[in-house]
């Protein structure tokens, strides 16, 4: 684990959070796809993105070293419209009852462009943002690495305030990401809040 | 038929030796702000962002209990973001065989309109000031796919106005590859929510 700069007191509380982005150095595209990584996908169904696998525990952890996340990819720039039916059938003693539920998509605060998020970030009143990238990438020993940056940047001077990275060697799309965001997380928290450390190491 | 019974033997061995590695008690951390802090009386439960169907069900459990404990719990699932309209379609129909009459009655109600929870950033933080929210009450849930397998779950309470914590408590447990998915969540968000109480 690497942690830059030291781990100094860092004044940021509310912060936006970007969902992890995946990049494959000197590989195909579809490394980051989890479902790349399994021949058989009914018995072990994948999710979309890493995403997934690393955003939520990253950022409990991130929570638990004492910042607020606003989750960008929650933040709505309009509002969905909602369409509910229920249709009930009676026939007789037996009524059967259905109910579908849509939602329109609609952008959210990721589809603005990076400068305009922050726009947006500093005038909610958050103070900084974190964006973590996922590095895949061969390693020397021709197995196949993954490496977990974070990087947290106040809003107020665009200036790195942290930068927290952790490498593994694959061993399974869920475990390799699940440990790697759970170091860069533990790391997040020996910077800002060492008593909150919880569980054996990995 | 010895080899199969040997082999059956050895699994039954396995299965109960990875049953009982003895496992870590959970781990919770708690943080309070200030003694000195009023309570919040009236909170929002965030939807838990989860895309698994394991932990979907988080941020009801937490929002039932804070209500039991007296605190009001405002639902935006609940509440209109504006105009919705409501149109009801009731059909009959009958129709008579050898002398016996059948009625089948089918209702439709649709409801088009978004609710608070559907709506834009701006109108939501705009509604925690009117409607008086005084906290947000945020659900996280994980599950750490090592040996044992771990659940974390954190419920964490910060004031609408300021984001300042109010209260966090996670919780970190090692569990059995026999226990469900339903189990274990329930297991982490009841640990978790124990430091709430605290």
């Amino acid at each position: 684990m690497n942690l830059s700069p030291s781990a100094a007191a860092l004044p940021l509380n509310a912060i936006l959070a970007l969902p992890t982005v995946c990049k494959a150095q000197g590989l195909e595209a579809s490394r980051c796809t989890p479902a790349s990584y399994v021949n058989d996908q009914k018995a072990w169904p994948m999710p979309a993105t890493f995403a997934a696998f690393i955003d939520p525990l990253l950022r409990m952890k991130l929570e638990l070293a004492g910042l607020t996340l606003a989750d960008a990819e929650t933040m709505r720039l309009e509002t969905a419209q909602r369409s509910e039916r229920t249709t009930t059938n009676d026939r007789g003693p037996v009524a059967e009852r259905t109910k579908t539920v849509e939602l329109s998509e609609v952008p959210t605060l990721l589809a603005l462009p990076p400068r305009e998020q922050r726009a947006v970030a500093s005038s909610l009143g958050l103070q900084g943002v974190v964006s973590t990238a996922l590095h895949i990438k061969m390693g020397s020993s021709g197995a196949l690495s993954f490496e977990l940056a974070l990087e947290l940047r106040s809003l107020a001077d665009d200036q790195v305030v942290l930068r927290v990275r952790c490498a593994e060697r694959y061993e399974s799309p869920r475990e390799t990401a699940t440990i790697l965001a759970n170091c860069v997380g533990d790391g997040v928290l020996a910077a800002r809040a060492p008593d909150a450390l919880v569980g054996r190491q990995l | 038929m010895s080899i199969v019974w040997r082999k059956l033997a050895w699994l039954g061995v396995l299965a109960v030796t990875g049953c009982a590695v003895e496992k870590l008690p959970p781990t919770l951390v708690v943080h309070h702000a200030a003694a000195t802090q009023p309570q919040p009386k009236r909170v929002v439960v965030l939807a838990s962002e989860c895309a698994e169907a394991w932990c979907q069900g988080a941020g009801a459990l937490v929002a039932a209990r804070l209500a039991f404990r007296g605190i009001e719990v405002v639902d935006f699932e609940q509440l209109a973001a504006g105009d919705r309209v409501r149109t009801v379609i009731d059909i009959e129909k009958s129709s008579r065989s050898r002398g016996n009459v059948d009625l089948a009655k089918q209702r439709t109600v649709s409801v088009v309109g978004p609710r608070l929870s559907d709506a834009d950033m701006w109108t939501q933080r705009e509604a925690l000031g009117r409607l008086g929210i005084e906290a947000i009450v945020r659900v996280r849930t994980a599950k750490l796919n090592t040996w044992p397998v771990r659940a974390l779950a954190m419920i964490r309470v910060t004031r609408s106005a300021d984001a300042a914590l109010v209260v966090s408590s996670a919780c970190e447990a090692e569990l059995s590859r026999l226990d469900s998915d339903a189990e274990m969540m329930d297991r982490v968000i009841r640990c978790a929510l124990e430091g709430i109480a605290r």
